[in-house]
């Protein structure tokens, strides 16, 4: 078994692959992930100066998006008019005047202003987009678990068909058996509030309590500037990162039922009370209290 | 004659029994069926002569409210690891110090010598008149040892507006979790909010001096 471990993208990345790897292969799949990894960051990170979601924030103009960004705009569109813009890329700039800049300044800079709506800053046509205002875009609620995907098809084009890609606690597994994977517990990170046995696919965990300060967290609604306080960990397991990855941010938001006709996917959410709500075919195990 | 004697004697014989019949169905089975909500209705026989006549499942005997279940409070314990935590398990951890865990409070029902109800589930369709009109709502209960394990509510309303009643109830319907430590659980990973990397881990150090100062 082969295993790396770096950061990236702001948090720890673990990679497990399931079958022997000479020196030399070993270190060219790694240079190559690696490498994709800092390419999407270059892109789009709202953490560097050089990005080019910074230089696209700076003043209105069209820009030439890569490729990649094809099917993450497709899918932030789509779930912005089905959570009616709860879901929306047009949160950088609260984020940011909140405090989560990239500066990591975390203090309120000023008065944070509810998010435009999407057609009036995006006119998009792959690969042309014209920002009509300036704005920072961000990324951060989908982003990452679309990023886990680009990495699995680094691995798959190396032939390699069973790893285990663990982005901060965002996993994508395909093995030949189940893993156990905890869902921690938001009140208390030395413990777990059930199992999920993952087999082939994908399991994002939200919540709030690793980027907290003031008033806010990570997670902040769009339409009221505030973070939300009644659900404190969200969990989805579907069939890519991306898509589960995404499918929490809408979880903290909008009811899933807005959500579960026209996506597959299973769900749990946790509630500060510490009642759970859960999607009919949710297959963890939790531990309730009795 | 005689014919038309016998066919007015069947008819008065079938209309006794129909009439019997559905006398019988509200007396014994239909008292959830006809209980009008927040209406009072012109007649004062305690029967609704438009309302269907339908049949309710027999609650399990004997019929008394189902015990209500004591949720106790969890004890919570924040973590003071600055933000950073949940280590991914398959790499060799540092060995955590010991959490003493104070099991929370568990109220634990008094126990009879003789169980009162039998082991098993137990299922009811409630039927009820709304403003909407007639409707349903399945309920099931698991009992073991005279004690609630389980229970679901289903959904099983007509109308649009007992449909959002029937929601807010359910929904109202609550199950409640408890941490329970990694170490003893054998994982292979755990899953949580994302893994912060040094440089958040510090930002975060200074501004809880700051808020100090």
């Amino acid at each position: 078994m082969i295993q790396y471990n770096f950061e990236g993208i702001g948090t720890k990345w673990q990679i497990e692959i399931y079958q022997d790897l000479s020196a030399e292969e070993k270190n060219k799949i790694l240079s190559e992930i690696r490498e994709r990894i800092e390419i999407f960051d270059q892109n789009y990170s709202r953490f560097r100066d050089d990005s080019l979601v910074m230089q696209m924030s700076k003043k209105a103009g069209i820009f030439a998006l890569p490729d990649d960004a094809r099917p993450m705009l497709e899918l932030y569109y789509d779930l912005y008019k089905i959570t009616n813009g709860f879901f929306t890329p047009l949160v950088g700039d609260i984020l940011s005047d909140a405090g989560y800049d990239d500066k990591y300044s975390l203090k309120q800079k000023k008065e944070l202003k509810a998010a435009p709506s999407w057609e009036e800053v995006i006119e998009y046509e792959h690969p042309d987009i014209k920002i009509k205002k300036p704005a920072i875009l961000d990324f951060g609620a989908g982003g990452k678990g679309y990023l886990i995907d680009l990495v699995a098809g680094v691995l798959e084009a190396n032939n390699i068909s069973q790893y285990c890609i663990d982005a901060g606690g965002d996993i994508l597994y395909k093995g030949a058996t189940p893993i156990r994977v905890g869902l921690e517990n938001p009140a208390n990170t030395k413990q777990v509030i059930g199992i999920y046995n993952l087999a082939n696919g994908s399991i994002c965990g939200s919540a709030g309590h690793r980027r907290a300060w003031e008033n806010f967290t990570h997670i902040i609604n769009p339409k009221t500037c505030s973070s939300p306080t009644d659900i404190t960990a969200v969990w989805v397991v579907a069939e890519t990162a991306f898509l589960a990855d995404a499918l929490t941010t809408c979880l903290f938001f909008v009811p899933a039922k807005k959500l579960t006709n026209v996506y597959k996917f299973e769900y749990i959410l946790v509630r500060k009370d510490h009642s759970i709500e859960k999607s009919a075919n949710f297959k963890g195990e939790m531990f309730i209290i009795k | 004659m005689q014919q038309d004697n016998f066919k007015k004697n069947i008819g008065i014989t079938l209309g006794v029994i129909t009439i019997l019949g559905v006398l019988y169905m509200n007396i014994f089975w239909g008292k959830n069926s006809f209980a009008p909500v927040g209406q009072t209705l012109g007649n004062t026989s305690g029967v609704n002569p438009s309302a269907p006549v339908v049949p309710v499942s027999k609650a399990p005997t004997p019929a008394t409210t189902p015990k209500k279940v004591t949720v106790p409070k969890p004890t919570i314990y924040y973590g003071d690891d600055e933000g950073e935590g949940g280590y991914p398990v398959s790499q060799t951890p540092p060995a955590p110090a010991p959490v003493t865990v104070t099991p929370p409070p568990v109220t634990v029902p008094k126990k009879t010598n003789a169980s009162v109800y039998k082991d098993g589930t137990y299922s009811i369709t409630v039927s009820y008149m709304s403003p909407g009109g007639y409707d349903q709502l399945g309920v099931s209960l698991v009992l073991k040892s005279d004690i609630i394990t389980d229970g679901a509510v289903t959904d099983m309303a007509g109308d649009n507006r007992s449909a959002r009643y029937q929601d807010g109830f359910i929904s109202q319907y609550r199950q409640y979790v408890i941490g329970q430590p990694i170490s003893g659980l054998s994982l292979s990973r755990v899953s949580g909010a994302s893994l912060t990397t040094r440089a958040f881990n510090d930002a975060l150090t200074q501004i809880k001096v700051q808020a100090k100062a």
